[in-house]
């Protein structure tokens, strides 16, 4: 299915949707500064799309207009989903993260909780549900945009994004 | 009814903040203008490119800025009004240098703009030093050479390491910071001249703006930049002054090079040249292996960390007036690690692509791409590598020729 999103529209409804849920949007879209950059399987260095905090969840995503796009892999480069997968499986590069964290909500008058759990997501402006290959629940959130501008999150088991 | 339309390249955050700090809100409150939000085309190659107002496509000539404003007074063409470039990193010379171009096409057309950027983070790990002050000084030229007003908002940290984060965009500085208020204020009275049709060196001596240039070049006049500090000059010149034409000529023999007997006129009667190597450390490496890393450089990673800079060296050095033209320095770029074909394959295959390869109407399926390419060449489509470098220099040395501009 083709979206008529950028995808720079689909993070932004992302991330109005997570503020909505209470979230505080600290990285969002082009990431030129590199915030939450964090170090891949394969060794690359990637700033993600989308970085909320509601404490004490950091939420890290990674976004597309077409979901089958984050799973796609070219020679030289690792998918999103595995660049993603790779940080919910690293203690190192979370450690790395939830010390930015706590900087960057120092940065914002906050004072940053003691600890913060780390949860990685992928946002799709088309539905998850048509890929073929689907990765294991629990490890990764899809949030889901249809054309309606509705979101929908699958696999939040653990109840991540606030009802 | 004015319309504002705010072309983002990648960063609709920005965008949004903009919109949401500055002048704009209130008055779209007021029903006095309607604001759009846009993305700017991802490649020059594409369509959506063609069809930009051409001064929009003129400021893009070096670069895409993270925020172009435009204005549509409905009698006018659209025209850009100020443009926004932001990092969270204090830049190292060469990452300044990197990011130069992104703001001068601005400047070229008359477009002032604001670049926020860290000063300083001395308890960051990586980086503990001050920004250079020669990116000021380089601004600061830009702004006198093309009577343009721009300014450079710091983002403030306090603690030497964190960055100050608006509350609303976290990802973006607090708006209530003095140099972001700075740069808000600079926008709104830009925003106020252009809807009244002034011109935008007029601004140059608004109080607001005189102040905020007097700050640019309290930190940029620190000390003048000589040949010797940088690296990528020395290599070629290592007794710290510029060359004469006898001395370039003496220096291409042993590379098996002369001048072109035609010279422009201009080039000839200039007397003093300046040499720019995007290699400076080129000891213990062969020549097979400094061709396939700089050719890498521009195949993968658009050229930089070398693609801005002898724009930089063009304004710190050669830079007279506001064309290339108006120099008293010639401005040399030694790419003789690099073979003519090296540079010349990136155009072939543009050419090879080209809308004006076809010779029938019903061939042309987008007519803008079109008298685009017949109006502008392909200039706005080729590699930026090469375009920055054709439009910057006067002289390239290849390993197995001279051209000249």
């Amino acid at each position: 299915m083709k979206s008529a999103l950028s995808e720079d529209e689909v993070l932004d409804f992302a991330a109005r949707f997570l503020t909505i849920k209470g979230f505080r949007i600290l990285a969002c879209g082009a990431n030129q500064g590199g915030l939450f950059r964090f170090r891949t399987n394969a060794g690359r260095q990637k700033a993600p799309d989308l970085v909320a905090f509601l404490d004490p969840l950091l939420l890290v995503c990674e976004g597309k207009i077409r979901s089958s796009d984050l799973f796609r892999k070219s020679i030289l480069r690792e998918s999103d989903y595995e660049c993603m997968l790779g940080l919910a499986r690293s203690q190192k590069q979370q450690i790395k993260l939830e010390d930015e964290a706590q900087r960057v909500l120092r940065g914002l008058g906050l004072a940053p909780p003691n600890v913060i759990s780390i949860k990685v997501g992928l946002i799709g402006g088309t539905p998850f549900a048509s890929l073929t290959i689907l990765p294991p629940p629990n490890e990764v959130l899809f949030l889901e945009i249809d054309p309606s501008m509705n979101i929908t999150v699958h696999s939040d088991s653990e109840g991540c994004i606030p009802a | 009814m004015n319309r504002f339309l705010l072309y983002h390249h990648k960063n609709l955050r920005l965008a949004q903040y903009v919109r949401d700090y500055s002048s704009l809100l209130q008055m779209q409150a007021d029903d006095e203008c309607q604001i759009e939000i846009l993305s700017l085309p991802q490649q020059n190659k594409h369509r959506a490119f063609s069809e930009l107002p051409a001064s929009m496509r003129r400021l893009l000539f070096f670069a895409k800025p993270d925020l172009v404003i435009c204005l549509d007074d409905g009698l006018r063409p659209v025209r850009p009004i100020f443009a926004f470039e932001v990092t969270a990193h204090v830049p190292a010379r060469d990452h300044w240098m990197q990011r130069f171009p992104n703001l001068v096409g601005c400047a070229q057309e008359k477009v002032a703009g604001t670049y926020i950027i860290p000063f300083r983070m001395p308890a960051r790990a990586n980086f503990r030093a001050p920004i250079d002050s020669v990116f000021f000084l380089a601004y600061d030229r830009v702004m006198e050479i093309h009577q343009t007003p721009f300014y450079i908002a710091e983002w403030e940290t306090t603690d030497g390491r964190t960055l100050n984060r608006d509350q609303t965009y976290g990802d973006l500085p607090d708006h209530r910071s003095d140099g972001l208020a700075n740069a808000l204020r600079f926008l709104n009275l830009v925003i106020e001249s252009a809807i009244h049709g002034r011109d935008p060196s007029s601004l140059m001596g608004e109080r607001l703006i005189v102040d905020l240039r007097n700050q640019v070049r309290n930190w940029g006049y620190v000390s003048l930049p000589h040949i010797q500090e940088f690296a990528r000059l020395a290599f070629n010149m290592p007794d710290d002054r510029f060359l004469t034409l006898q001395e370039v000529s003496k220096w291409l023999r042993p590379k098996g090079l002369r001048l072109p007997a035609q010279l422009p006129d201009r080039i000839v009667k200039r007397t003093r040249n300046l040499i720019y190597v995007p290699q400076s450390s080129q000891a213990g490496e062969s020549a097979a292996s400094l061709r396939e890393t700089l050719r890498d450089r521009i195949a993968r990673r658009g050229g930089d960390p070398y693609l801005g800079q002898p724009l930089v060296f063009d304004y710190l050095f050669c830079r007279l007036g506001p064309t290339v033209h108006e120099r008293d320095t010639n401005l040399i770029i030694d790419l003789s690690v690099l073979s003519f074909s090296d540079l010349a394959r990136y155009h072939r295959e543009i050419w090879e692509n080209s809308p004006l390869r076809f010779t029938e109407f019903d061939q042309i399926d987008h007519i803008p791409q079109y008298t685009m390419y017949l109006t502008e060449g392909c200039s706005q489509v080729i590699k930026n590598f090469l375009r920055v470098y054709a439009f910057t220099a006067d002289i390239i040395v290849f390993s197995d020729g001279v051209i000249y501009f």
